[in-house]
């Protein structure tokens, strides 16, 4: 669900705020709706889900299935800012489940059809490796095409019940994240491999080495999609110009997170 | 470019060795190409025609073989719930029971852990190519069943099967 991610990131940096339209949330360089968001630990990756959750219960009025194996006790520092904003009914439009073991969190997505009544349009795995990790190859396989396949069948079936097929509740979306370790072995390259063939849309949240003056002591990343060759970032129709390819996000010692486009004219000074 | 790096086919299907062996969790257009053109020649005469099992044995290797079969065999069944959510189950060689899914590849048989997942040399296994060949032939079988047994059956392990 790269489009929503880079809505979240557009809508969080304050750029363009008044002209985002709901269209552009999701469908913007969306020609798949699942997206696998990489990064190494406490890189915001779970800020950027999570802001991407209300962003779609919120503003568009999705509902939400988060999945993280630990809970999520409260808001994520960066996000404290925006509590004013939100309004009580639609955090209720997510759902936080917390499987604890791979055999639970297999179980969780393999059941999402069975209540017809309370189908979500956006799924979240919020740490995959967490489960991954005293699991094989195969586990990683299950529970990637069992999201994708979910995703297909609720996807299929918000189409056939929809006046509007291209409209925003016409697509099931999954987004997954991953952290990567700091040394991979043959191991967890295979798992990558493996998850990689059923998300080719990648959002990567890279260290930035690069400090340009005045900057506050905190942590910078980068924040860039990589898409398989032939499904190219398209234009925004809105306004004309080219989709933002990558992000500047920054992280202060009191946990406020900033988060800054980045054109390709400024991509090399920001 | 040397004449072997293609194969001419029928109907304008061609194909480098590259393009076979490229892996993804969906089939590559040309494979799908080639489904539809099964699916025609089937409808019309009722069986599959020597120049398109050459080309599916050129695609997909050792495994249409035994595809073909398990399709010969009436293997493969579609369980769907009353939502519509669907599965497929495949009754293998050896008697044992496989589930694959409609929208990506994924088996839970061994032979799609090693050699797919594990070793990269396989697009599929042989039960995922016989659920798309039993579909181009209107083979499936086809069973209402509840929520819960769709669900169990998407929860089938590769080690459920040892």
């Amino acid at each position: 669900m790269a489009g929503l991610l880079r809505g979240a990131l557009r809508w969080y940096s304050g750029v363009e705020h008044a002209e985002v339209s709901t269209d552009s949330l999701s469908l913007i360089g969306d020609r798949l709706p699942y997206c696998l968001v990489l990064g190494e630990h406490a890189c915001g990756k779970t800020s950027l889900l999570f802001l991407a959750a209300i962003l779609a219960a919120a503003e568009e009025g999705k509902r939400v299935l988060f999945i993280s194996r630990s809970p999520i006790q409260t808001l994520p520092a960066p996000l404290v800012g925006l509590r004013a904003r939100l309004g009580p009914l639609s955090l209720k439009k997510i759902q936080f489940l917390y499987p604890r073991s791979s055999d639970e969190l297999l179980q969780v997505v393999a059941s999402v059809h069975e209540n017809e009544k309370l189908v979500p349009s956006l799924i979240i795995v919020d740490g995959l490796n967490e489960y991954a990790a005293t699991s094989g190859h195969h586990f990683v396989a299950h529970v990637s095409a069992l999201l994708v396949d979910t995703a297909a069948f609720l996807t299929e079936r918000f189409s056939a019940i929809s006046k509007n097929p291209e409209g925003v509740n016409s697509k099931c979306s999954v987004i997954v994240s991953l952290t990567l370790p700091s040394c991979t072995d043959d191991e967890t390259e295979g798992s990558l491999n493996v998850i990689e063939r059923y998300f080719p849309v990648r959002c990567w949240l890279e260290k930035d080495t690069y400090s340009p003056e005045g900057v506050v002591e905190g942590q910078n990343f980068r924040v860039y999609f990589s898409e398989e060759s032939g499904i190219e970032p398209q234009q925004d129709s809105a306004s004309g110009s080219q989709e933002t390819k990558e992000w500047k996000v920054m992280f202060r010692e009191s946990g406020e997170m900033t988060v800054l486009p980045l054109s390709p004219s400024n991509s090399g000074t920001m | 470019m040397s004449t072997d790096m293609f194969i001419s086919l029928p109907y304008n299907i061609i194909l480098s060795r590259e393009q076979v062996l490229e892996m993804d969790a969906v089939l590559p257009s040309a494979a799908e190409e080639l489904l539809r053109e099964i699916q025609k020649q089937y409808l019309e005469t009722k069986q599959i025609p020597d120049d398109l099992l050459l080309a599916l044995k050129f695609m997909f290797g050792p495994i249409a073989v035994h595809a073909l079969d398990l399709v010969d065999q009436h293997s493969v069944t579609q369980f769907v719930a009353p939502s519509g959510r669907a599965v497929y189950q495949v009754i293998g060689s050896s008697g044992r029971v496989y589930s694959c899914f409609s929208s990506c590849h994924y088996c839970s048989c061994p032979a799609f852990s090693f050699s797919v997942l594990r070793k990269n040399d396989s697009l599929l296994c042989k039960h995922i190519l016989a659920v798309y060949l039993s579909q181009a032939t209107g083979t499936c079988q086809e069973v209402t069943t509840s929520a819960g047994h769709v669900t169990g059956l998407l929860l089938a392990k590769e080690e459920d099967n040892t």
